[in-house]
């Protein structure tokens, strides 16, 4: 793996929910955190980036995450189908995802880590809940120092 | 009786018969000795006239007299077997006799050689009357017992026949009574026979008329299986009628055959007569008719038996079938046709609760993400505010948060209750004590800092679903530490009653209490009975919904401001015993 770059770690998002993708930079933004968010509408793109794939091309610009944040349901490609790909990528399982979903079912929640998310998270309502929640899931996943 | 009569009667006429031969006889003795008396007589009176004249005509008496003494002598003799004369008594009279015929010859003698006076001198010795005296004494006396058993003999014959007549009246008279006694009972044997014989030939007819009549065919057959009667309904269903089919084996008449196979049926008669007992024919029976025409048939067969059990014949009663065979097929159609219709029924059903689950899940994702929107940018937009100093903006992106929240608790209310109706759930036992143990140590609201909350003794195991009943009794202690007067600490007291196969679990609170006349609608959806308190009122609703789908119940004692006990009944997960 060439360049995992954990001094200043890029968190991807896959997200189609604009309003959502809004709110959770805004809540980075109140927790304080710098960590640089790229935000993909869709699962074929979270696919396309981790690939280097074009408009994801340039490394320097795009590089690969140190941390994923996956909504389930998006067109294309959704959660689960990224999930199933990630799991064929033996180069990218360095690379913790959380699921990030509005559903609480509990068929989702198995699904979801049974096929390789580390964790599960259900998007709150309240906007200081999820301030609380981005600061939680970096804590425990970013600031864990990884052999360089 | 009259043969014991008769038998009298002609017995009693011997009796007589022989009376009277008595009788003749000694009428016979008495004249024959009263002959001897006679003759002996003329031949002595033969013999004076000679003596006397000396002239010989006057013999002729004598002469003719001593002819026929021999015969008289005869005659006594012979009347020895009668009993009356012994032969003592006529050797004694024939002496007698002998001794006179000696002296009335010799008298004679003397008259023709000597003279008159010469016999008179013999005459004179009175020898001769002495002897002749003694003859009458002896026939006089003989002919006296002949009168005394004649007479004897009569009285009896009289009194025989008296007592024939007699008997003769009272047999005759026993007989008559007899005779009509045995002419009125052989009457009314007579009328009694008339009437059986009529009876039986009106049983006999009614039977033979029901026998016709019935609606179910009927063959009677002899012992040996060969037809003696049909009904009109086995002559329609043969095509065979009686006068042609008797006489005839059943196999010929009666032709059955499988429905499927189209084999012979085995003649149940011949079944019947082998095995002594009731045979059923098998399913799907076919009859042919004389004519060809096919009839499926139920039947069964029997034997005829006398009263001593032996079996004399066999009756084979058998149905038309084919009306019962139509309404069995469009029953066996129609039950087809509803197992059709419920399957369908049942998979749109599944359709439908796949769809209405698919909708809540959608509810669940798509429809929170606009609310979150909502919430998240009013809480932006509070934030903005506070730089602009205005307090209505605050106020009124306060009361979008406050909103989206209530919005947000309403749908995840409603999917929870969604999810008790339609969720398929696996039961289980389910240890209720420590569920609710960790009810109280999980949820945030019933914290003992918050609440008191005792359980009493231990809760019992109950059969279930575990995430339902978590939300059940989640529901139930969240509403009584909710609902108390401000200030107050809740306190709620949970124990079990077991009954039976159930078990109910009360929680008793300190709570405001529910007057009567909201108790009712407490457990339906969307009803709040208290606008102070936060809620959806879907909670209730919830735990009714998921008690009954465990088989249970729930309910509610409460009085305003005396607290509520609200009770859940769960069936055990094993039963006592």
């Amino acid at each position: 793996m060439d360049s995992l770059d954990h001094s200043n770690p890029t968190i991807l998002v896959a997200e189609d929910e604009e309003s959502d993708a809004m709110i959770l930079q805004r809540a980075f933004q109140n927790a304080h955190l710098p960590f640089p968010l790229t935000i993909v509408p869709d699962g074929s793109r979270v696919v396309d980036y981790l690939e280097g794939a074009a408009p994801y091309a340039n490394r320097a610009n795009c590089p690969l995450p140190s941390l994923m944040l996956l909504d389930l349901k998006m067109p294309r490609m959704n959660g689960f189908d990224v999930l199933t790909w990630l799991a064929e990528q033996p180069q990218f399982k360095e690379i913790p995802v959380i699921v990030f979903s509005s559903s609480g079912h509990a068929s989702d929640i198995e699904k979801a880590l049974s096929l390789g998310a580390r964790d599960y998270q259900i998007k709150p309502l309240r906007f200081d809940v999820l301030v609380q929640l981005v600061k939680t899931i970096t804590d425990r996943w970013l600031k864990t120092p990884h052999p360089a | 009786m009259l043969l014991a009569t008769i038998a009298m009667m002609y017995e009693m006429g011997l009796l007589v018969i022989r009376d009277h031969d008595v009788m003749a006889r000694d009428l016979r003795v008495h004249a024959d000795l009263a002959a001897l008396a006679s003759t002996i007589k003329d031949i002595e009176t033969g013999q004076r006239g000679y003596v006397i004249t000396g002239e010989d005509p006057y013999l002729e008496p004598y002469r003719l007299g001593l002819k026929q003494l021999e015969e008289r002598l005869n005659a006594v003799s012979a009347d020895i077997a009668s009993g009356i004369i012994s032969q003592e008594q006529f050797d004694e009279i024939k002496t007698l006799v002998r001794q006179k015929m000696d002296e009335l010859e010799e008298t004679i003698r003397l008259r023709r050689e000597k003279g008159l006076d010469a016999a008179l001198k013999v005459v004179h010795t009175n020898r001769g009357k002495q002897l002749m005296d003694e003859i009458r004494t002896q026939i006089s006396q003989l002919q006296t017992s002949a009168q005394i058993t004649f007479a004897d003999a009569s009285a009896h014959a009289s009194h025989l026949e008296r007592i024939r007549t007699y008997t003769f009246i009272a047999g005759g008279l026993i007989n008559i009574v007899g005779l009509i006694w045995a002419v009125q009972t052989i009457r009314a044997e007579m009328t009694r026979r008339e009437r059986a014989t009529l009876e039986t030939m009106r049983q006999h007819e009614f039977l033979s008329t029901t026998l016709a009549s019935i609606g179910d065919a009927v063959i009677l057959t002899d012992g040996a299986g060969a037809i003696t009667f049909l009904n009109r309904e086995a002559e329609r269903l043969t095509g065979w009628p009686t006068a042609e089919a008797a006489k005839r084996s059943l196999p010929e008449v009666f032709h059955i055959i499988n429905e499927h196979s189209r084999e012979r049926v085995e003649n149940p008669v011949e079944k019947v007569l082998r095995l002594g007992k009731v045979v059923g024919l098998a399913n799907h029976t076919i009859l042919i008719a004389r004519d060809g025409g096919e009839t499926p048939i139920d039947d069964s067969a029997a034997p005829i038996r006398d009263h001593h059990g032996n079996v004399f014949g066999t009756v084979l009663v058998f149905r038309d079938f084919t009306e019962q065979k139509k309404v069995q097929a469009a029953l066996s159609n129609s039950k087809v046709e509803l197992e059709k219709v419920v399957e369908e029924r049942t998979i749109k059903l599944r359709e439908m609760v796949a769809e209405l689950q698919q909708v809540s899940y959608a509810i669940s994702h798509d429809m929170r993400a606009p609310l979150r929107a909502m919430s998240g940018f009013a809480t932006l937009l509070q934030e903005e505010s506070r730089q602009w100093n205005n307090p209505a903006t605050t106020d009124y992106s306060n009361r979008i948060v406050q909103a989206a929240a209530r919005l947000d608790r309403l749908i995840q209310d409603s999917l929870h209750y969604t999810k008790a109706v339609l969720q398929e759930i696996p039961m289980g036992p389910v240890d209720l004590d420590e569920l609710v143990r960790g009810l109280i140590d999980s949820y945030p609201n019933i914290q003992p800092d918050k609440a008191d909350i005792s359980i009493e003794g231990r809760l019992p195991c109950v059969l279930g679903n575990e995430s339902l009943l978590t939300q059940c009794f989640s529901n139930v202690l969240g509403n009584a530490v909710k609902f108390v007067a401000p200030g107050v600490r809740p306190r709620v007291r949970v124990w079990a009653e077991t009954s039976g196969k159930m078990t109910t679990i009360r929680l008793e609170d300190n709570g405001i209490g529910i007057p009567a006349i909201a108790q009712a609608r407490l457990f339906k959806m969307f009803e709040r009975v208290n606008d102070n308190y936060e809620g959806t009122g879907i909670g209730l609703a919830i735990v009714k919904k998921v008690a009954e789908r465990m088989g249970g119940r729930v309910g509610v004692i409460s009085e305003p401001a005396k607290g509520s006990q609200f009770w859940v009944e769960l069936p055990l997960a094993q039963p006592p015993g």
